[in-house]
């Protein structure tokens, strides 16, 4: 019987196979943790096998876990917008309060001053005809406010006087632009008087100076004179833009308002005024 | 004896049952002690086409097992060419056509070979497998679930392939 008939037999193939593993234990027992040929060969040939296959698993579960974490990202990032939002809305709201509080403490430090008693109020609404006549602000007769009460901008630059009608929360202020007004003034440099009156259209002119006078300088600040009892002396008023004696006994002098109307958020009443006259 | 198949078939289900291997491994290292891959394919194949083919596959998969864990080259390798050439042998003498019967056979083969493998290691090692992995005692009947299942759905695409 040749050697190929007898591997091609079952029972002379499992003898030898197991003999062989019997060989290959017995050899690989006295080798301790020492590896066979054959153990490096079958581990050389396979392992780059596991290390792919590991690899890939890895890859798979780091890819599951980008995609659950993009779930998780998407639901974030919704709950972060909604929270940006309220947290905008907050933030306007504080820098709102914040830039309000500023400006009254600002408002209360420019006219510091005056030794007067400061009532901060809000404007709250203009004259619907024309905004350069009066304008609305949110103080009435329960915060001691009453008619012909200076009014000021934050800046302690003059606005214009409270007038009628005055409910419990809220007044009307008559601007020195608009045409009903009329505030004593006086130049600084040359000590000019006179009437400032509105021209209903954003600026004001010093009335009742003779064209033969030769007060008054171009570019020159004016203030409150206090002639008129009215307003205290000394509150600023606006400067001089320019001047002219063409027609009539009177110069036509126009002053340019320091107030700003569109920045009139935030108003001061010197209500002490009241109690000096 | 009835042929495997082809050798490339023979090696692809070899290396199909490495991928598993290194899959559960990765997966969870107590895996490989709760299913051992080569163990359902040389049952598998011992059931399918008889002892010479466990015992060749048995060979080759235990071989493999070894290569990859720290222990004697050949142990794995001499209970699985016992275990699937006693298995080949008797699988072509018994009737085992329903699962049930499958499961239990393969059940009995799985205890016969882990028993093998386990005395085996006592003997060399001097310490039991059985105090280390907790998994290993529900291997059998992992194993004999796979290959039960396993053979079942390899006989229904093979008399599918018939029919055809």
């Amino acid at each position: 019987m040749s050697f190929l008939r007898l591997v091609k037999n079952k029972y002379f193939l499992a003898g030898i196979l197991f003999f062989f593993h019997l060989i290959l234990i017995s050899t690989q027992v006295p080798l301790g943790s020492k590896q066979t040929l054959l153990e490096k060969i079958g581990f050389q040939l396979f392992s780059p096998v596991q290390k792919t296959v590991v690899s890939g698993l890895n890859f798979i579960k780091s890819s599951y876990e980008e995609i659950t974490n993009l779930a998780f990202l998407r639901q974030e990032n919704q709950r972060l917008k909604k929270e940006v939002f309220f947290l905008t809305q907050e933030k306007q709201i504080l820098t709102q309060k914040l830039r309000l509080y500023r400006a009254e403490k600002e408002l209360t430090e420019n006219l510091a001053f005056l030794r007067l008693t400061v009532i901060p109020a809000r404007v709250i609404g203009f004259d619907t005809a024309n905004f350069y006549r009066t304008a609305i602000i949110n103080r009435g007769y329960e915060d001691q406010v009453v008619k012909n009460l200076p009014v000021c901008d934050k800046q302690g630059n003059l606005v214009g006087r409270t007038a009628e009608p005055v409910s419990a929360h809220e007044a009307k202020v008559v601007l020195i632009t608009s045409e009903e007004s009329g505030v004593a003034v006086a130049s600084v440099t040359d000590k000019m008087l006179g009437i400032l009156v509105g021209d209903g259209q954003g600026k004001c002119y010093i009335k009742y100076v003779i064209a033969s006078s030769n007060l008054g300088i171009q570019g020159d600040e004016i203030e409150t004179s206090g002639l008129d009892r009215v307003f205290p002396p000394g509150i600023k008023v606006g400067r001089i833009i320019s001047i002219s004696s063409e027609k009539g006994m009177f110069k036509k002098i126009l002053v340019q308002p320091y107030f700003n109307l569109r920045n009139l958020e935030l108003i001061a009443i010197l209500k002490e005024n009241l109690s000096e006259r | 004896m009835r042929k495997i198949g082809s050798w490339p078939i023979t090696i692809a289900a070899l290396f199909l049952a490495f991928l598993t291997y290194s899959l559960l491994g990765a997966v969870d290292p107590a895996l490989v002690t709760l299913i051992n891959p080569f163990v359902v394919l040389v049952f598998s194949v011992a059931m399918l086409y008889g002892e010479t083919a466990g015992l060749l596959m048995g060979t080759a998969a235990g071989l493999l097992q070894d290569a990859f864990s720290y222990g004697v080259f050949g142990l794995a390798g001499l209970s699985f060419i016992m275990s699937g050439f006693l298995m080949g042998w008797f699988s072509q003498k018994l009737d085992l056509n329903s699962f049930s019967k499958r499961f239990l056979f393969v059940f009995i083969f799985s205890i016969l070979q882990l028993s093998i493998w386990v005395i085996l290691y006592a003997l060399i090692f001097k310490k039991s497998l059985l105090y280390t992995q907790p998994f290993i005692y529900l291997q059998p009947a992992t194993t004999s679930l796979l290959v039960s299942g396993l053979v079942w759905l390899f006989r229904k695409w093979q008399l599918k392939g018939d029919v055809g």
